[in-house]
């Protein structure tokens, strides 16, 4: 193919992605400098470091970033420890079995953040069915208060996020001949000591893959938090959208915004060191 | 020379980042020749091929086609059929519509492009499961597909890359003989690329013999075999391969071998009378089927048997001469020596000798020439 | 084999964690038919009312065509912007191609929260926000890169022979696209076209930020909803509807193409 129509095939799409989704980013450093006018919707194009000082210099802006970091950790850890028996389980299956399994998995991706929320909802409210099931078998009187408090976004989030981590980890698992397993059996190797000794090390590009999905996922999710928070658990991403579409301070909710890529970079950076350190012990 | 030749390939040159492919390869084609490109893997077969075919550029040289310059063709207007080492019939098309593809490029359909479709699939004997798709064939009948298809399109050239090498042994001898009678009967030009120099001495009118990008020698099969023009081509062709004994000139009448000990042949294979210079190192071509072995004596050269392989009809016997390891094949009827110290017989004729360094023939039995 | 405890135990998780997994959507389904007002289980009664509701209401069925309507042009947009530039990309191999698959993938691991922040504060600015044209820019710039990475990795799969075979029978580089490569490509175009559709039908992080008064998707519309008066149980209605219809494009792809396994 001529360099030409080469470059011509890929631009519309590279353009496009490079104006709607590169370029606001580069935007969004300069916006989080600038400030609002006070009493006005109008911006103030000088450059300052107002934002993050109000950001930083404010302990419920603090409270709430430190809830979402401790809310995605758990968030994270939980998937992970659902996630490796499933994606084991799935690599381990035939061909047609296998494909269903995972098209069950990716469900919950594919129908988006809201309608699942909405059936959690249903499942964990006062009303809903943990309470009724639980209240019928006599087990308790009054209604377990899950919604609104850290526990029930933290269900929301590991429900909506498990396929991040399960899909990394079945590609991981899925390179691992079973020979491996096997050979070291054959060795003496108890089953315990197979999985610490020769699964883990070679799964763990998978675990940081999936985990650094899910983290980054948690830490800036905001549908989920919002309708199982009920206004009660504020997380980062929350707040941003509330300064963005309801106070339409965009300068302040662009420095939030700033501070959620700046973690994530931090978090990313540390699990490619990770998973480096990881490949080199293996 | 007679009039210009139907394809004519000049100085074509190819490069992968810094390393040459083809450092610039000359090949002239008759109409109506069966020809093989044979040589090591990696040579550059391939490469020559699909440059000859279009799909690939050359950064140098010229290709005329039957008069016409057709270096700048793209593929799809050179009318060259090819046939694909793993056949890539098209998976999403009956056997049929494979064979048919061509035709509607080029616009024939109806009753014309059925005939000739028949016609195709007739001239390699294919007459069951047209309607199914190429998985559902064996690799024979894939191959006869791939073949069909690219005759279909009644090519002024017919490439084939290792159209063979997919087969099973059995298969593979009759289908080369097959493949012969096809470019007989359909009147086409072929050239078949190959690393199986069997196929390619029992198919081809003329082989070219490649190694690293260049064509070393490109000869009628029979001249390959009795006049190799260098080592390579001499160590290259025959099985096994003719062995390579080096040695150097002393005086007019002896040899020395390697280990220093001297050999006086008979006078024929002596360096006087094939007409080397008096010093200089050799390579002697001496092919395993003419050497015999006996008792030791003065003329032969002296050897110990190192191994026997039984291979059926006859048996490779596995010599030291002078601390190099050579091959004798010897009837299966033939005795044995009783000892294992003997003495190698070389036929008494003007032995094919090569310089040491060049590898270039050294002096020719016989002088060919090196263009059709 | 022989069932071990410890097979056993691990089936049980297995078990467990896919109905931890699956359990929000099957209550969503199971909700729909419950008479009451407001949810309840065990529920006092059963019945359609909430769906023939559904279907009485112009003001969701408008939410809905929009979603369609949006879901469907960025579909056909992205994934013919993605087939291009996978099938430059994949057998053009020019030097830049790690760059553009980097630009391309990105937004599958930079957080659409902090992009949607960006890109509502520009399209504010230059005037589109709460527009089609923006809607359908942002939902083509979230489904490409899905499409993209199905299209890159159907395009490197197809053995380029094929091509070259083609083009050797004397087909054009216009015929050998449409004649083989393309063919070749249906699965993955089907696949791509089935998860976009799909993402961009149920998106709500990027839409609720730019979505305008005008132009409201069914997930926005119910989120903003949520947010003020709780929940409609039409909205629940509507959405096992939509669960539904998810389950039977992931089946029928899954069945057809392998989906899971080019995601
Ligand atoms: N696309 C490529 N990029 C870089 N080098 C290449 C490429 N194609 C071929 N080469 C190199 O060019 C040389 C010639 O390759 P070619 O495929 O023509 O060999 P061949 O004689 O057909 O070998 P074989 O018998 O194995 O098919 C080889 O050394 C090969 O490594
Ligand atoms: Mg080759």
């Amino acid at each position: 193919m001529k360099p030409l129509n080469t470059f011509l095939l890929i631009a519309p799409a590279a353009l496009l992605m490079l104006g709607v989704f590169l370029v606001p980013f580069l935007l969004l450093a300069v916006l989080s400098l600038w400030t609002l006018k006070p009493g006005t919707l109008s911006l103030d194009t000088s450059l300052t470091l107002a934002n993050y000082a109000r950001l930083f210099g404010d302990t419920y802006y603090l409270g709430s970033l430190w809830t979402t970091l401790w809310m995605s950790a758990v968030t994270t850890l939980a998937c992970l420890i659902l996630g490796l028996p499933l994606a084991q389980w799935i690599v381990r299956r035939a061909g047609r079995a296998r494909g269903l399994l995972i098209g069950l998995v990716i469900i919950p991706m594919v129908c988006g953040a809201l309608l699942p929320t909405l059936g959690l909802v249903n499942l964990l409210g006062p009303l809903g069915v943990v309470n009724g099931a639980l209240k019928s078998f006599g087990l308790i009187t009054s209604s377990l208060p899950l919604l609104g408090r850290p526990i029930g976004v933290i269900v929301g989030l590991v429900q909506a996020f498990l396929p991040l981590m399960v899909l990394p980890l079945i590609t991981s698992v899925e390179r691992i001949p079973l020979d491996y397993e096997q050979a070291a059996m054959s060795l003496g190797a108890r089953r315990v000591t197979v999985w610490r000794r020769v699964l883990l090390p070679l799964m763990l590009p998978g675990i940081a893959a999936g985990g650094l999905l899910v983290f980054c996922a948690s830490l800036t999710a905001f549908v989920t938090p919002q309708i199982l928070g009920q206004g009660k658990v504020v997380t980062f991403a929350s707040l941003a959208f509330q300064q963005a579409s309801r106070v339409l301070d965009w300068p302040f909710a662009s420095a939030l915004a700033m501070v959620m890529l700046a973690l994530l970079l931090v978090v990313a950076g540390l699990g490619a060191a990770v998973a480096r350190f990881a490949r080199r012990q293996a | 020379m007679a009039a210009t030749p139907y394809l004519s390939v000049h100085a074509i040159q190819k490069h992968y980042g810094p390393v040459a492919a083809l450092p610039g390869v000359d090949l002239d084609v008759e109409r109506g020749a069966f020809v093989a490109l044979l040589g090591p893997s990696g040579c550059g077969k391939s490469t020559l091929l699909r440059i000859l075919a279009g799909l690939l550029d050359a950064e140098g040289g010229a290709i005329r086609l039957d008069g016409q310059d057709i270096t700048g063709l793209p593929a799809w207007r050179r009318d060259i059929g090819l046939v694909f080492q793993n056949y890539a019939l098209f998976p999403h098309m009956s056997v049929r519509e494979n064979v048919r593809f061509g035709l509607d490029m080029r616009r024939i359909t109806g009753a014309e492009a059925e005939a000739r479709v028949d016609e195709a699939l007739a001239l390699v004997g294919l007459d069951k499961h047209l309607s199914r798709r190429p998985s559902e064939l064996s690799g024979g009948q894939q191959q006869r597909v791939a073949i069909a298809r690219a005759v279909a399109i009644r090519p002024r050239l017919l490439l084939l890359d290792e159209p063979l090498s997919n087969l099973d042994a059995v298969l593979r001898t009759k289908v080369r003989l097959e493949l012969r009678e096809l470019h007989d009967r359909a009147g086409l030009t072929t050239i078949m690329v190959t690393h199986d120099q069997a196929e390619a001495l029992s198919t081809a009118d003329r082989v070219a013999v490649m190694q690293a990008g260049r064509i070393l020698q490109y000869d009628t099969p029979q001249a390959l075999y009795g006049a190799p023009a260098t080592a390579f081509v001499a160590g290259f062709i025959g099985s096994p391969a003719a062995n390579l004994l080096p040695l150097s000139a002393a005086g007019p009448d002896a040899w020395l071998l390697a280990d220093g000990s001297r050999w006086t042949p008979p006078a024929t294979l002596a360096p006087g009378s094939a007409g080397v210079a008096d010093r200089g190192d050799y390579l002697m071509a001496l092919r395993p089927e003419l050497l015999s072995l006996g008792e030791r004596s003065p003329d032969g050269l002296p050897a110990t048997i190192k191994a026997v392989e039984f291979m059926g009809g006859d048996r490779l016997v596995h010599v030291d001469v002078a601390g190099c390891a050579l091959t004798a094949r010897l009837s299966a009827v033939d005795r044995l020596p009783d000892s294992r110290e003997v003495s190698l017989r070389v036929p008494e004729q003007l032995p094919l000798l090569f310089e040491a360094g060049s590898g270039a023939a050294a002096r020719r039995s016989r002088v060919t020439n090196n263009k059709i | 084999m022989k069932a071990r405890p410890a097979d056993l135990a691990w089936l049980i998780t297995v078990i467990l964690v896919l109905a931890f997994l699956l359990a929000p959507i099957a209550v969503l389904v199971f909700s729909a038919f419950d008479a009451g007002n407001i949810f309840r289980f065990p529920p006092r009664a059963y019945s359609l009312r909430w769906f023939e509701a559904a279907f009485a209401s112009a003001e969701y069925r408008r939410s809905l065509w929009v979603s369609t309507v949006l879901a469907f042009v960025s579909t056909i947009a992205a994934v013919t912007l993605a087939s291009l530039a996978a099938y430059g990309l994949v057998r053009g191999r020019p030097v830049y191609r790690r760059a553009v698959e980097v630009l391309l993938l990105a937004p599958l691991t930079l957080p659409l929260v902090v992009w949607a922040i960006a890109l509502l504060s520009i399209y504010a600015s230059i005037g589109i926000n709460g527009t089609p044209l923006g809607l359908i820019l942002a939902h083509i710039t979230i489904t490409l890169p899905l499409a993209a990475r199905i299209m890159i990795a159907t395009i490197s799969q197809i053995d380029p022979t094929y091509e070259e075979a083609a083009e050797s029978l004397g087909a054009t580089p216009a015929r050998v696209f449409l004649r083989v490569t393309l063919p070749l490509a249906m699965p993955g175009i089907f696949a791509s076209s089935a998860i976009a559709f799909l993402v961009s039908f149920n998106d709500v992080v990027v839409s609720t930020f730019i979505a305008g008064a005008s132009w409201l998707t069914f997930p926005v519309r119910v989120f903003s909803q949520l947010r003020s008066e709780g929940i409609d149980p039409t909205t629940i209605a509507i959405g096992a509807m939509i669960v539904f219809a998810t389950l039977l494009v992931v089946a029928i792809g899954e069945r057809l193409l392998k989906l899971s396994r080019r995601l």
